[in-house]
């Protein structure tokens, strides 16, 4: 570079950078709007890990012989260990039923009068007869002692 | 004063970490629905909170300071990767305690509901900053690039709380930040949950502070590195 010709240093205005930032800002604008909508209109909803008893019973056609996982409580006194597994009922808030044949080892917490998330089909497009390949329990966010009624009496012993 | 708050952050964490560890183990009675397994509470929910609110928290104020101009340090900087950095353990530690009580509880290790599948990307998100900050030596750079991205981390932290609310999950809803903030849990157990949180918050003090002071050392280092190699250019080019 020669002496006769100096730098151009006469500071330009940032235009450019004034654009992009405006661009992203509108940008992440849409996403959040986008995002809120999808929320908004329950688009969200395929990330409901199942179904229950009663959307079942409200909509049994669209559900037909495919694999779903059903959520229901299990009914007292309706389990019955199998060789390959257990059978029971399973029911919804509003008190309807799906009989349950399950074929594997149920989970260790398993009983009656609790949540279970079931994986597997009904056995025909139209009845509530359900064939799990899975149990799983879902438990509550409820913790309470084994032995509640124990208390310690006034002199000290715990009874 | 501040002294002596300092000095007992650790002596202070390590007790309550014992006294939890001796509640949670000994004294508190066996869950009636999940016998033994309920004393994962103690841990679980825990660590959690100190991976979902108190580092991503802690990251995000932070990373906001140091953006906003008036506020910007690097002293900003180091308190956000000091942070992410105990986050990136504890989403980990969250997802391990969280399997190991799902296998007995639910009978599945993993399953992708909404609130596991969350949990999951924020452990990504905090990995990709730890990363970021690796990807550029310009220390200005690399503070305002990682600000940015704890940003968009910490915009899955709400998603990760409400997901119970928002999805049916296989995982259970709040147990402490319920929505009519009826603790469901009973007795000693409910103590010895409380206590827990403060062990673990604790511990996260001590080891953001842990990591902060090495932080500052390598800053340290590296500015006493720079200003011997530029003393040794000027010699050179004086010779």
């Amino acid at each position: 570079m020669s002496e006769s010709e100096p730098l151009d240093l006469t500071p330009t205005p940032p235009t450019a950078r004034g654009t992009s930032r405006r661009k992203t800002v509108a940008i992440a604008g849409i996403l959040v709007l986008a995002i809120g909508v999808l929320l908004g209109q329950g688009m969200l909803s395929s990330l409901n890990y199942y179904m229950t008893v009663d959307e079942v019973y409200h909509d049994r056609a669209s559900v037909g012989v495919r694999e779903v996982r059903l959520e229901g409580v299990v009914q007292e006194g309706s389990v019955v260990r199998t060789s390959k597994g257990a059978n029971f009922v399973i029911e919804g808030v509003s008190g309807r039923t799906v009989t349950v044949r399950a074929v594997g080892e149920p989970p260790q917490l398993f009983r009656a009068t609790i949540p279970v998330v079931v994986i597997g089909s009904f056995s025909s497009s139209s009845n509530y007869v359900f064939s799990a390949t899975q149990i799983m329990v879902k438990h509550s966010a409820e913790y309470k002692a084994q032995h509640p009624d124990r208390v310690t009496a006034s002199d000290g012993s715990v009874r | 004063m501040k002294p002596l708050l300092s000095r007992a952050l650790g002596p202070s964490a390590l007790v309550a970490t014992v006294a939890t560890i001796v509640l949670g183990l000994f004294v508190t009675p066996p869950d009636v629905v999940q016998g033994e397994l309920a004393r994962l509470l103690y841990v679980h929910p825990a660590v959690a909170w100190v991976a979902l609110y108190l580092s991503l928290g802690t990251a995000t104020v932070a990373s906001a300071l140091y953006l906003w101009p008036r506020t910007r340090s690097m002293v900003a900087d180091r308190v956000a990767e000091a942070a992410m950095e105990v986050s990136v353990v504890f989403v980990a530690l969250t997802l391990v305690t969280g399997s190991i009580w799902g296998r007995p509880a639910w009978g599945v290790w993993w399953v992708w509901d909404a609130r596991l599948t969350s949990t999951a990307v924020l452990g990504i998100l905090t990995l990709g900053y730890l990363a970021l900050r690796r990807a550029n030596d310009d220390p200005l750079v690399r503070a305002r690039r990682s600000a940015v991205l704890a940003l968009v981390s910490a915009a899955n932290v709400p998603i990760v709380h409400f997901s119970v609310l928002w999805w049916k999950t296989l995982h259970q809803g709040a147990t402490v930040f319920t929505e009519n903030r009826d603790i469901t849990v009973h007795g000693s157990m409910a103590w010895t949950l409380l206590l827990s949180f403060i062990a673990f918050s604790l511990d996260f003090g001590w080891l953001v502070r842990a990591r902060y002071r090495i932080a500052t050392s390598l800053s340290t280092n590296f500015d006493r590195e720079l200003d011997v190699a530029l003393a040794t250019r000027r010699t050179e080019d004086a010779s």
